[in-house]
This record gives structure tokens, C-alpha cells and sequence, in this order.
């Protein structure tokens, strides 16, 4: 009787495992872990991508004074010794061409809240590609640590594309993980000579069937950013097409969370709840705060899979951004008014004066010419 | 012959009415531009705000205080060519019209050139500076133009061990220009016009920008180009005005010094008459609009070139024409 009661018990917990292992979702985060948060920078430009190494030139003061971490020594290293081949190969001088690695942090879980950074196991079967704004093939590397991220280099300007694509069959559906980032690269120091093009969003059916995009704003540009209180459109596309009728979950680093069905056009609307409340003194109108977004659809198809037949997929993507503080916390269109008021009235009571101190008393002057 | 007629009827052309067309033109292209996808570059040597959303190219200045906004070592690594390479198209594009891309396409000037033609339609008098006021203020532009160089410097790098400057001063002169919170208003955007509480740097500079923005309404009003008198890009321009391809150039022998050139001018430069000395009469306030070739009844005093190509000469027969006094016009003196 117990050996029956063990037995069930294993198969039990074994479903369970089954179970959480299939609804593990893995997402690519623009938050480093908590160990590396005092040596990685975020880039607020660059869609708050994280800096894990940059050389402009010479040394720079990390290289030389702060002690790296085991992750930015491994990158680091890595990068440098292939810049320093390519560099030798090429013949050029001593000087190592900027260069500015990002990274984006490979995290498990349905919400930000619970995600833990993890590792990229060996035998895990993955796809990690990046494209360029002009849809072009870009390098980029899984760094497999005890933390693993993707390591990128954002050199043309403009929105970059990075999937992680996981498969993993489970029964009769096979799992494919979509860990999409939007990578913005653009610098006002370089200007604004292509202002316009953040619209409109490039897609790839090509590379990930399913996808989940940010819809553009009218007049957005590479400036623009997501505030508090901004309605954001998403849209889900499954071969080129708007799918209707997925599951879109969005949830916060606060642990707000929202679930919406996609509409006709594979939209969804959602409205950015304020998550920042600060003391006046210690108002940060340029912090940042994480969302993630999920949309899962199941797909009845027949697939042949390493040697597997499978009767369904099941499609998950993710994305991660973040979103400031909404301006109207902090600016004031009532003073601005006031003071532009005031300095008028001032200006035109102070020009009144100015032209009247000016004016002489009429003065009479009378010639008598029979004198002469 | 031909060639002799052409130039004929352009120098007994009325210039300010081809201006104010073009003016007109200039600034529905710098303010609404962008909505007909138009782009024209980034450093361009005028008032064309990337503030404003129809916008269809950027000022050289907000440029120049981004790629300032970094540290000496980024400045004088390679990355410092993108700052030459900057001033270098801010020169192509300058070296074209000189200092008339202030009298002719700036939209700032337009609108300041507009609120004159309100005031005189409205019967008010106007005020011109005297001499010695005149000198004094004139060097408030190039004061303002060393400042907003040395503050987005001051933000990364430390000047004799003083603290370096908050961030909330980045691009200190858009804060407080005027074309920030006006020109954005003709797309019917006012999002310009707030005070940004986030910190002490941050109300100071936006509380400045209206405060400049409200003194150019009053002080365009009452005083005929008000702003370009106090304008950096007027300073920075002048560095440059001597190897501009469009010229402003005087023969003193033939000068009377009868004053009609610097009573007609906008901006009330004096020199224009009383340096007869001078060729090249391209002054730091100039912004080149002409008048003073119109305004000027001595056959070739003033004169407008291409490089050395004659395009607008002051004649006698012009003179008259533009003035509405054909009939006291004699012919040309013999």
C-alpha cells in the first residue's frame, strides 16, 4: 500500500515538475542582476540597454581604477582580445576603435517580480539572432555565466531586433520561446539626420513566426520615451498577419499586472500606471522602470521536430521595456504661464515708463526776426 | 544687351518686397516643412528648432551643446572629428547666404520682422538704441555664445577644481531661447511653456526660457529686430562672414554719408554710413536684408556680390523708383 502511495506521490510531483517546466518562460531583461548594478551602467538612449564595457580611444577610468566583476571581466576580455586580432589583421595603428557592448540579462518567470537571472543550460536547443534597423544580420553572443546574457555591439542608428528563440518539445506541442528586445541606438552628438525613421516598426516573420511589436506614435522619434500614464498599442502577428484573439499579460516591476485579448487588427491598448512616487528631494525624473510583456497563442498544426512529431505549438514571446516617470509629475504648465504673464506685464508697465520719462515738455521758442 | 537689362531691373527692383516672400516661403518650409517630409540637415546656420514637430532640419547650436555635453578625453579622441565635421557642414551650408540666412529664411527674424509690421499698423513708435548703449549691449551675443560653449563643457569636466555643473543645464542656450517656446506654438504645440521642478538648475533655466520668450513679444514690439541684436548665432556667424560667397561691399569715394543706409537699417547700425574706409560693410549685427542698398541713391556706393559677381547695386534711378518719386528722377547724370 505505502509503495502505491510513494508511486503516486512520484507521479504526481513528476506532473507538476512537467508542468512548471513547460510554463517557464525566459525573457531577456535590460536589468542586470543586483550583484552587477553598481559596475553596469544603464543608457537611457539606447532603451535602457546596460553598458558593460566601453572603450573611446584610450583607458578609461574603469579600466584602469575599478576592480571588473566576473561577468564584465569575461566580457571584456573576450571583446578585447578579438578587437586587438581584427586590429592586427587589418594592419592599423595602436588606437582600438570605439566600441560599446551591450548586454541584455536572461530571466525565467511569468513576471518581473518573480524572475530570477539564470543560465543558459548546455544542451538547451536556441537561436539567438539580431537585425539591423535596415534589416540586415548582426552579430551577437550568448555569454553563458551564472547569470547569461546576450552581448551586442549597436553601431547604425535606429531600432535594432533581438530574438532569443527557444524549442522545447513537450508531449504531443512544441515550445517555442520568442525573447524579443527592441534595441534603440542613437546619440544627439551624432545629430538627427534621420529624425523621422523611427517609423515604421520592422518585423520578421522570416526568423520569429509569431512576434509581439510596439506600435510607433504619430510623431515619434528616437527621443521619444514611454511616461507613466502613456497608452501604448501592441500588436501580435503570426506569419506576416495580425492575429486576433491572443492573451497579452503586462506586468510591472511593482507587480502590477493587466491581461488583455488581442482585437480584429491583433491590437491591444494599455495605459501605463504611475509606479514612482518619490520625495520632492529625491525626485529622479529619469528613473526607470521595467515592464514585461507576454502573449501566448497555441497553434493546431502538425510539425515534424528532431526526429519528434508534434500535433500543436505553442508560441510564447516576450518583451521587456521600461518607462519613466510621466512628465506632468514634475513640470508645470500653470507656472510657466504665470511667469510668461508676469514678465510681460512687467515688460510693457517698464517700456510705458522708459517712452514716457522720454518725452520732454512742449517748450515754446519764439524768434523775433524783425531783431535781426 | 540683354545681360545689361536683367541686371537694370534688378537693381531698380524692390528688394523688401522679394524678401518679405521669401521670408514668408522660408518660414512656412522651417516651421511646417517636416510635415511634407522635407529634410534639410541638421546644422543649419539659423533658427530652425528641432523643438518645433514640423521641423525639417536642426540649428547648429543645439548640435554644438550636445557634442560639447562630454568629457576633454572624448573631445580629443577621435570622436572629436564628429564636432569639426559639424562646423564643417554648419560653413558649407553658412558660406552660401552669409549673414542673409538671418534676413531672409531665420523664422525668429520673420516673426520679429512681422510684429514690426503689427506695431506700425497699430501706430506706435519704435526705439533705437543710442551710441554708446549700442556698444554695450552688442557684446551680450558673444557673451551668451562663450557660455553656451563652456557650460555643457563645464557638466563633464571639472574647470580649476570648481564642481562640475548639474545635468539639468544641458543645451543651456535652447532653454532659453525664445524659438524653443514660440515657433512650436504655430504647430499648435504648447508644450514648451512649463516650469520643470525637478531641481534648482532645472526651474532656473525653464523659468528663464519664458522669461526671454516674454521680453521678445514686448521688446520686438518697441524695437525693430529685437533678439538678433542679443542672438549667438549673429556672433558666430560674424566669425565667419568674411569668406561668405554673398557680399555687402561699400566704396567710400562715392558715399556722401547722407545716412539714408543706417536709418533705414533694422537693427540701427550706424557704421554702415560713417565708415567709408571699409570695403567689405558686413557688420557683427548685420543680417544682411539690404535695405541699405535700396535706401542708397549714389550709383554704385553699395553694393551686393556673389564673390565678385555684381547682383544688386545701389543706383539713383532705383532709388527713385522704390521711394515712389519717378518724375523728380532726371535721367542719369552726366
Amino acid at each position: 500500500m505505502n509503495k502505491i502511495l510513494q508511486n503516486v506521490t512520484f507521479i504526481v510531483f513528476l506532473l507538476f515538475g512537467l508542468q512548471a517546466i513547460s510554463q517557464e518562460t525566459i525573457w531577456l531583461s535590460n536589468s542586470p542582476p543586483d550583484a552587477m548594478k553598481k559596475e553596469v551602467k544603464a543608457s537611457g538612449m539606447h532603451r535602457y540597454s546596460s553598458l558593460i564595457s566601453k572603450k573611446r580611444g584610450g583607458k578609461t577610468k574603469g579600466d584602469s581604477k575599478t576592480k571588473k566583476s566576473k561577468y564584465q571581466k569575461n566580457a571584456t576580455d573576450s571583446t578585447s582580445k578579438k578587437d586587438q586580432k581584427s586590429e592586427k589583421k587589418k594592419g592599423e595603428s595602436s588606437y582600438k576603435r570605439p566600441s560599446t557592448k551591450y548586454a541584455h540579462w536572461l530571466r525565467e518567470g511569468s513576471s518581473i517580480k518573480d524572475s530570477k537571472y539564470v543560465s543558459l543550460a548546455d544542451s538547451t536547443d536556441y537561436q539567438l539572432i539580431m537585425m539591423s534597423p535596415e534589416g540586415k544580420s548582426e552579430s551577437i553572443e550568448l555569454v553563458k555565466d551564472k547569470a547569461s546574457y546576450a552581448k551586442f555591439e549597436l553601431n547604425e542608428e535606429g531600432y535594432h531586433n533581438a530574438y532569443l528563440i527557444i524549442k522545447k518539445g513537450l508531449g504531443d506541442t512544441l515550445h517555442i520561446n520568442i525573447s524579443k528586445a527592441e534595441l534603440l541606438s542613437h546619440s544627439c552628438r551624432n545629430g538627427h539626420h534621420k529624425k523621422l525613421e523611427a517609423r515604421p516598426v520592422r518585423y520578421y516573420p522570416e526568423i520569429s513566426e509569431f512576434e509581439v511589436i510596439r506600435q510607433r506614435h504619430p510623431y515619434e522619434d528616437y527621443h521619444f520615451f514611454t511616461s507613466s500614464g502613456d497608452t501604448e498599442t501592441f500588436k501580435t502577428i503570426l506569419d506576416g498577419e495580425a492575429l486576433e484573439g491572443v492573451k497579452v499579460t503586462i506586468n510591472t516591476e511593482k507587480g502590477w499586472s493587466r491581461t488583455l485579448m488581442t482585437d480584429k487588427n491583433g491590437e491591444i491598448n494599455t495605459e501605463f500606471i504611475q509606479d514612482y512616487f518619490s520625495n520632492w528631494k529625491e525626485l529622479n525624473t529619469r528613473k526607470i522602470y521595467y515592464y514585461m510583456l507576454q502573449a501566448d497563442y497555441t497553434l493546431k498544426k502538425d510539425i515534424h521536430y528532431n526526429g519528434k512529431d508534434y500535433k500543436y505549438i505553442h508560441y510564447t514571446v516576450t518583451m521587456s521595456d521600461g518607462y519613466r516617470p510621466s512628465k506632468t509629475m514634475y513640470t508645470s504648465m500653470f507656472w510657466g504661464l504665470i511667469i510668461f504673464l508676469i514678465t510681460t506685464l512687467v515688460s510693457v508697465i517698464g517700456v510705458f515708463i522708459y517712452k514716457e520719462r522720454r518725452k520732454r515738455p512742449y517748450k515754446e521758442v519764439r524768434f523775433n526776426e524783425s531783431n535781426k | 544687351m540683354q545681360k545689361f537689362k536683367i541686371k537694370k531691373y534688378i537693381d531698380n527692383s524692390n528688394v523688401s518686397r522679394f524678401r518679405f516672400w521669401i521670408q514668408l516661403l522660408s518660414f512656412f518650409i522651417f516651421v511646417y516643412g517636416g510635415y511634407f517630409f522635407i529634410e534639410i540637415g541638421s546644422r543649419l546656420p539659423m533658427f530652425s528648432c528641432p523643438y518645433v514637430q514640423g521641423s525639417p532640419g536642426g540649428c547648429y547650436l543645439i548640435g554644438v551643446q550636445h557634442e560639447l555635453n562630454t568629457t576633454w578625453s572624448s573631445i580629443f579622441s577621435p570622436r572629436g572629428i564628429s564636432i569639426l565635421k559639424s562646423l564643417g557642414i554648419f560653413l558649407i551650408f553658412f558660406l552660401f547666404l552669409n549673414k542673409a540666412w538671418c534676413g531672409y529664411v531665420c523664422p525668429l527674424g520673420t516673426l520679429q520682422d512681422w510684429i514690426t509690421r503689427l506695431r506700425k499698423s497699430l501706430g506706435f513708435s519704435f526705439v533705437r538704441y543710442g551710441e554708446v548703449r549700442f556698444k554695450k549691449l552688442k557684446v551680450i551675443k558673444y557673451l551668451i555664445l562663450f557660455l553656451l560653449i563652456l557650460i555643457p563643457l563645464a557638466i563633464n569636466n571639472s574647470f580649476f577644481g570648481a564642481p562640475k555643473l548639474p545635468h539639468g543645464m544641458h543645451t543651456p542656450f535652447c532653454q532659453i531661447c525664445p524659438a524653443r517656446i514660440i515657433l512650436p506654438l504655430f504647430n499648435g504645440d504648447t508644450s514648451q511653456i512649463f516650469v520643470d521642478f525637478t531641481d534648482r538648475s532645472t526651474i532656473i533655466m525653464t523659468s528663464l526660457g519664458l522669461i526671454v520668450a516674454a521680453i521678445f513679444f514686448v521688446g520686438s514690439f518697441v524695437k525693430k529686430r529685437f533678439f538678433c541684436f542679443f542672438c549667438p548665432m549673429s556672433a558666430l556667424q560674424f566669425l565667419f562672414s568674411k569668406i561668405g560667397f554673398l557680399r555687402l561691399i561699400k566704396d567710400g569715394d562715392k558715399c556722401t554719408r547722407c545716412g539714408n543706409c543706417s536709418r533705414v537699417c533694422d537693427v540701427g547700425i550706424t557704421a554702415i554710413a560713417d565708415d567709408i574706409l571699409s570695403k567689405n560693410i558686413v557688420k557683427d549685427d548685420c543680417m544682411m536684408c539690404f535695405k541699405c542698398v535700396e535706401a542708397c541713391p549714389e550709383e554704385g556706393a553699395l553694393k551686393v556680390k556673389v564673390v565678385s559677381f555684381d547682383l544688386f547695386s545701389a543706383t539713383e534711378e532705383g532709388f527713385f523708383k522704390r521711394y515712389g518719386q519717378d518724375k523728380d528722377y532726371e535721367g542719369p547724370k552726366k
